[in-house]
């Protein structure tokens, strides 16, 4: 897959995908491969709970102190940006 | 005051340098237009990485290297030099000698059939001698690159219990001066067994059901169901890693892999895709599944071969 993947009893599942679906739709969607509802319940909170981490240690662009955003306008992660703080010109 | 031009023609200074490079006897080609930056050849560990690198590039990469196989023996067919003598007996050299050889090689009919796609063809080429010298030149940019030689591929004939047999590549340089005015050498540390090519193999279309796919990956053999099954030796090493697919125009459209997991029942892999968009193309629409690219299988132990894209049919 392009996209990154989450692995669960030897499946390798689209992260950003499943994130974008309802619990039911996934489950649903991928039922073919012999897992049961409950296991692909379970693969989908694993994957939102890891698709949410990831989300969590970004600073929305607006939040972020103005020295701190780059010039393209990106949003950099916590440690980017605590990195950013502690060493302005590495 | 000068008297004669000599000084003026270009000859260069004669000394002999001590211990200098020789060639050796040929043991392996290696073909392509990958090339050699001067940062790259700075050490010889670093170009060694590098053609490992290039080896393990993807067909179709400008940069990729094909080595040939071991070269079992050589035979000169360097088209003499030739001479004119004038009346009373002076000689004089017309032009030079055009370095040419065949090599003999040992290939089953599988391999002679990818060898036979540079058939005829004139391609970048460094030659390895047994003093692990690779010989190429160097382009405008101080690159180091393969010259331009000629290559023909003969396939092994049948026996005729008298003489053994193998498959004969010739090759002819294009320009002679390559071979002595511009040649290069890089002494590398490689083996020929860690200069390998890689094998191609197929992602083949099994069956499908709606937008759930399997999908084999087989080496093609030249024997009749031959195909060889890669799926017990690395279809779980394979499944984890990146697979995309496009549809539309020129495949450039994406189709979302919603997700990838072994048959071990069937020996394939399930490739599903988002049903959404699979149902929104239209009937017979071709889709072109492609597989993670060498330098990831290498990464993840599954080394020495190419995965070949598939195009599916809805």
């Amino acid at each position: 897959m392009a996209s990154s993947t989450f692995t669960y009893e030897g499946i390798s599942f689209n992260k950003e995908w499943a994130a974008g679906i309802s619990e039911a739709e996934f489950v649903k969607h991928e039922k073919h491969h012999g897992l049961t509802a409950t296991q692909l319940k379970e693969a989908y909170k694993l994957i939102k709970s890891e698709v949410n981490k990831a989300k969590k240690n970004q600073i929305p662009l607006d939040e972020l102190p103005a020295s701190t955003v780059s010039e393209e306008g990106k949003v950099i992660t916590l440690e980017e940006a605590k990195d950013s703080d502690e060493n302005p010109n590495p | 005051m000068a008297t004669s031009l000599c000084g003026s023609v270009g000859y260069e200074n004669t000394g002999q340098v001590l211990c200098d490079i020789e060639r050796g006897n040929p043991i392996m080609m290696v073909v392509g237009s990958g090339s050699f930056s001067p940062s790259d050849y700075a050490s010889q560990s670093s170009m060694d990485a590098k053609i490992i690198e290039k080896l393990k590039l993807a067909n179709g990469n400008s940069q990729k290297l094909y080595p040939f196989p071991v070269i079992q023996g050589t035979t000169d067919q360097t088209e003499a030099a030739k001479y004119g003598t004038l009346g009373y007996g002076l000689r004089f050299k017309l032009v030079r000698s055009k370095p040419s050889y065949e090599f003999d090689v040992l290939a089953g009919s599988s391999l002679e059939k990818r060898l036979m796609s540079f058939d005829g063809e004139t391609v970048p080429l460094y030659i390895l001698d047994d003093k692990s010298q690779l010989a190429g030149v160097k382009d405008v940019g101080n690159n180091f690159i393969g010259s331009q030689w000629q290559v023909g591929v003969e396939p092994r004939p049948y026996g005729d219990a008298q003489n053994p047999k193998s498959t004969k590549i010739t090759i002819s340089l294009v320009d002679s001066r390559d071979f002595v005015e511009n040649a290069f050498f890089h002494t590398t540390a490689l083996a020929t067994s860690q200069i390998t090519g890689l094998k191609d193999v197929n992602l083949t279309y099994l069956s499908k059901a709606t937008n759930v796919y399997k999908i084999k990956m087989l080496l093609p053999t030249a024997k009749l169901n031959g195909d060889l099954d890669i799926y017990d030796d690395y279809g779980a090493l394979i499944q984890p890693l990146t697979f995309t697919a496009f549809t539309g125009a020129n495949f450039t459209t994406p189709l979302t892999i919603t997700s990838v997991a072994v048959d071990a029942a069937l020996k394939a892999l399930t490739v599903t895709f988002d049903s959404t968009m699979f149902t929104a193309l239209p009937a017979l629409a071709q889709i072109k599944l492609v597989g993670p690219i060498p330098s990831v299988l290498d990464a993840a132990n599954v080394t020495g071969i190419e995965l070949i894209s598939v195009i599916l049919t809805k």
